[in-house]
This record gives structure tokens, sequence and C-alpha cells, in this order.
């Protein structure tokens, strides 16, 4: 039995190994082919990924919880969870959070985040405006606007991403909202 | 907003997020192999020179790779009015770049002493050209005939 185990497990290993290295063959080669088009929207990708990190994850973080306890019967059933995301972002005291509602809660998360989604839209605004001045040529005709519009497609996939979690969390939201006024909780 | 209007609006959203992405690599993919053909040069406008005695050759390079000439020559025929009285010949080496997307005038200079160009006479001028992609050389000709309209050039 302990040897069959340790074979399984070298078998294992072996397959990892080589799927590993075919992926990082298929990687190098998808590199060395790929345009300098290609790798500037690789890049706005990337950049804008690693800015609207928080967020990305953040909205994601909201709506999923929300999803999770509108389907359920007990409201307060998240509550510890939720209690201690309040306190990693070090918004108010641990006295506070014990006294504030759920919802309360989870609109001081949604509030802590506009901030930095009014710094991100505002760089890609920036970022639209200069592929706008490239576009219509007030600079010239620079090869760089080529590279700066595949920046700007690469931003837009991760803009899009923080709209859509954002206006899904804000939309989940209400819902929480009304499902608290049809159950008439004041607690909660 | 409920959860089907923003389901409606993000897939809208998406799909011209693609279309974007994907014609922007498509288009700049393009234009990376389209520049790699060497266009043929275009002549766009043909003058006499007088005073040089010699046809000026505006040739419109429309490519993206420069082409070099490598000679030039001509076959002259006289028309009616013509007091030289037979076919001339000349081929005349040349190291002309012609850049790529521009407009390059060549002069093309007739043998000195002979009679100015009147009326009716005919230049048959062919531009041998190289480029660096192939060792052939190719041409283009091209047949000028004089109308006695002077067009003066500096």
């Amino acid at each position: 039995m302990m040897n069959f185990e340790r074979v399984a497990w070298w078998i294992f290993w072996i397959t990892f190994a080589v799927l590993i290295a075919v992926m990082f063959y298929g990687f190098t080669l998808i590199i060395f082919k790929a345009t300098p088009s290609e790798i500037a929207f690789v890049l706005g990708l990337v950049s804008f990924f690693i800015l609207g990190n928080r967020l990305l994850f953040g909205y994601g973080w909201i709506a999923n919880i929300l999803d999770s306890i509108l389907g359920m019967e007990d409201l307060e059933q998240k509550r510890p969870v939720i209690e201690k995301k309040v306190q990693e972002k070090k918004i108010t005291s641990e006295e506070e959070i014990k006294k504030l509602s759920v919802s309360a809660l989870i609109l001081l998360l949604l509030k802590d985040l506009s901030y930095y989604q009014y710094a991100f839209y505002g760089i890609y605004l920036l970022l639209v405006i200069f592929t706008l001045a490239f576009n219509f040529n007030l600079f010239g005709d620079l090869l760089i606007g080529r590279y700066i519009k595949g920046i700007f497609w690469g931003a837009s996939v991760v803009v899009f991403f923080v709209w859509g979690l954002s206006q899904l969390s804000h939309v989940l939201y209400s819902e929480f909202l009304e499902k608290i006024k049809i159950k008439g909780g004041a607690a909660v | 907003m409920n959860k089907i209007t923003i389901f409606f609006i993000t897939s809208l959203i998406a799909i011209f997020l693609g279309w974007g992405i994907g014609s922007y690599i498509t288009y700049n993919n393009t234009i990376e192999q389209v520049g790699k053909i060497p266009a043929s040069p275009i002549i766009t406008l043909a003058q006499y020179d007088k005073k040089n005695h010699a046809v000026l050759l505006s040739i419109l390079n429309s490519g993206t790779i420069p082409l070099t000439v490598i000679s030039k020559s001509f076959v002259f025929k006289p028309g009616k009015d013509s007091k030289q009285k037979s076919y001339e010949m000349a081929n005349i080496p040349a190291n002309i770049v012609l850049p790529p997307l521009a407009v390059t005038i060549v002069a093309l200079d007739l043998k000195k002493g002979s009679n100015p160009l009147e009326a009716g006479d005919i230049v048959m001028s062919t531009i041998h050209y190289t480029h660096s992609l192939s060792k052939d050389v190719y041409t283009v000709s091209h047949k000028f005939e004089y109308t006695g309209k002077e067009k003066e050039s500096k």
C-alpha cells in the first residue's frame, strides 16, 4: 500500500512537471511571436489590473457576500465575516462595529472603495484623452500613438470588469435593503 | 437598475470591447505585413526643364520600403517639327534613393549640345530600380510627349 502511494505521487509530480514545462514552452512561444501592439495591449491590461486590484477584489467580495446573504433566511448569519473585513480596513473602532447593522457595515465597505474608484477612473480618463489625441494626430504622426492605443484597449478590459462589479454590488445592496424592508427587521 | 439590465448592458459593452480589441490587433498585424511588401514606383508627373535641358520625373514611392534607382535610360523619337532627325538613345547610371511614401524628383539629362525639345517630340524613359529584399532589377517605363507648354522649374 505504501509503495503504491509513493508510485502514484511520483507519477503525479512527473506529470505536473511536464505540464509546467509545456506551459512555459507555450508562453515563451506566445511572447516571441507577439507583435509590439499585442505586447502593448498586455502591458495595459497588467498595469491597470495592478492599479484596480483593490477595486476588483473589493467589489467582487461585496457582491459575493451579498449574493450569499440574499439566499439565506437569517440575514445576520454572515455578520462575523463582514465585521472582520471592516476591522481589516481600520475604518472604525471595534466597539462601533458591534453597534452598527449589517447594512451599515456593507455601506462602509462600499464607501471605502469609492475613493479608489475615483482615482482609478481619473487615470483611465487621462489615458482616454491621450488616446483620442493620438487618434486625431494632435501630436503629429508618432509611432508611439499606436502603442498608446494598445495600452488603452488593455486598460479598457480591466475598467469594464471594475465597472460591472461595482454596478452589481450596488444593485445587490439595494436588493438587500428591499429584503430588510419586507422582513421588517430594523435590527438588521 | 436590476440584475437583468446589468446583464444586458455588460454583454453589449463586452461585445464592443472584444470588437475593438480584435480590430486593433488585426489592423496592426495587417499594417506590419503590408509594410514588408515593396511597392512599384509611380511616375505622377513629367516636365521639360528647358534651362537645364532635362526631363524632370516626379516619382512616388507608394510603399514603405525605400527603393534605389540604379540607372535611367531614354529613347528620343523626334516629332514633325524637330531638327533632330534621328533616334537618340542613352543610358545614365545613377544612385538615387526613393524614400518611402514620398515623391522624389529625378532629372533625366538629355544630351548636351542637342537641340531643345519641340512640340511633338517623344522621350520614352525607363527607370531601373532595386530594393533590399531581392537582387533583381525592376523597371518602370514612361512615355513623355512634349506638348510645347513650358513649365519652368527651379
